[in-house]
């Protein structure tokens, strides 16, 4: 791929971890890990990259600099959130997904059961509900009966 | 300070041992009262998860038995399951509530009880076979601390089965389901937490907390009350 290029944050989401790994070659941007972060960790670091203020001055020490402070939280900042069902949660990358898309998503590894009321932050949402950075995601899981 | 413990089964006969002991030796908790409500029979079924010195009564029979071992609380004992009506003359403005049975509809009275009064701490604890939950109702100045044990739980707001006042005989014989021992004892120790964390911390943030044994996790819950 071109290294001259510019990607929005819609055209790298669609592409596989394999893909944005070769435009971050292409990018000449090299960091101790790349091979194994995720797809999502590598938009926000090829989105860094292409920051225009950075890239027009054309100082590489510094596109390194902005791409190194995402790097070194691992993942961006904010971008997985709290997911749990019951007694089970994670974090997930479903940060623009809505709430219903989350529950057929961690179906299997949450236990959900697909009829469950989404909860974010404490309070009931509907399915629709489009979840946004920072927010924290339950859902309710039926009470125990017997005791 | 009055406790009521509703359900004396797997999670209830334990609990009521454990909440005793600790009130009994608390050096600055005095005037103590503890009423045990349930109105089902130990029997020889119950010898592999519940805590009982003899057949019997089990809210007599752990009446006796707790009067024994903890002197510094009183304790009272009704043999019957609960009905709206009985709350009515049972669960009285700022009593505790450990509730402890197996069945929604109960469940749901209760609640629905404890939001009539100004100021009430509610807490359940139910279970399947390995894993379970505790639920966290506090009201406090007529208003709700937490939410309700229907709030967020339509099992519990439109139960499908029957408070055991309801069953008929037959239909209580056929019951009983399977337990083990080790999940009762983990809602009972959880419904502790809960009861520590409100009364002597002052901390209602949490309102529910689910656990899986199989998995080996616990997680709490914060929820918006809906008024």
């Amino acid at each position: 791929m071109a290294d001259e290029m510019v990607f929005d944050r819609d055209d790298l989401e669609e592409m596989t971890a394999n893909e944005l790994r070769e435009i971050c070659e292409n990018m000449g941007i090299e960091m101790p890990g790349l091979n194994r972060k995720r797809a999502s960790a590598l938009v926000e670091i090829i989105l860094a990259a292409q920051e225009p203020e950075l890239a027009e001055g054309g100082t590489a020490r510094a596109v390194k600099a902005q791409v190194t402070a995402v790097a070194d939280g691992d993942e961006p900042p904010m971008a997985r959130i709290r997911v749990s069902c019951g007694a089970s949660s994670d974090m997930f990358d479903v940060v623009g997904s809505s709430v219903g898309e989350v529950a057929g998503l961690l179906q299997d590894a949450l236990n959900i059961d697909l009829t469950a009321q989404g909860v974010v932050n404490g309070q009931q949402v509907g399915n629709d509900h489009i979840l946004e950075a920072g927010d924290e995601l339950e859902f309710l899981k039926t009470s125990g009966r017997k005791g | 300070m009055h406790i009521i413990i509703i359900g004396l089964g797997g999670i209830g006969s334990v609990l009521s041992n454990t909440i005793s002991r600790y009130l009994n030796y608390h050096p600055e908790i005095d005037n103590v009262r503890i009423t045990l409500v349930d109105g089902d029979n130990y029997e020889d079924r119950n010898l592999e998860r519940q805590e009982f010195n003899e057949i019997g009564p089990k809210a007599e029979v752990k009446k006796i038995e707790l009067s024994y071992l903890f002197r510094n609380i009183e304790y009272d004992y009704v043999y019957d399951y609960v009905t709206e009506d009985s709350l009515q003359n049972l669960v009285y403005d700022g009593d505790i509530v450990l509730l402890a049975v197996d069945n929604h509809k109960t469940r749901k009275i209760v609640s629905d009880h404890a939001k009539q009064l100004d100021n009430v701490l509610l807490i359940s604890g139910g279970n399947e076979l390995l894993d379970g939950n505790v639920q966290i109702y506090a009201r406090k100045e007529g208003k709700d601390v937490t939410p309700s044990l229907t709030d967020y739980h339509p099992e519990i707001a439109e139960p499908s089965d029957k408070s055991p006042a309801e069953m008929s005989c037959e239909e209580l014989a056929q019951a009983g389901e399977v337990q083990l021992y080790f999940t009762n004892l983990s809602v009972a120790t959880l419904m502790c937490w809960a009861f520590y964390n409100v009364v002597f911390r002052s901390d209602a943030q949490r309102s529910e907390i689910y656990f899986d044994m199989a998995k080996m996790v616990a997680d709490s819950k914060a929820r918006h009350t809906i008024q």
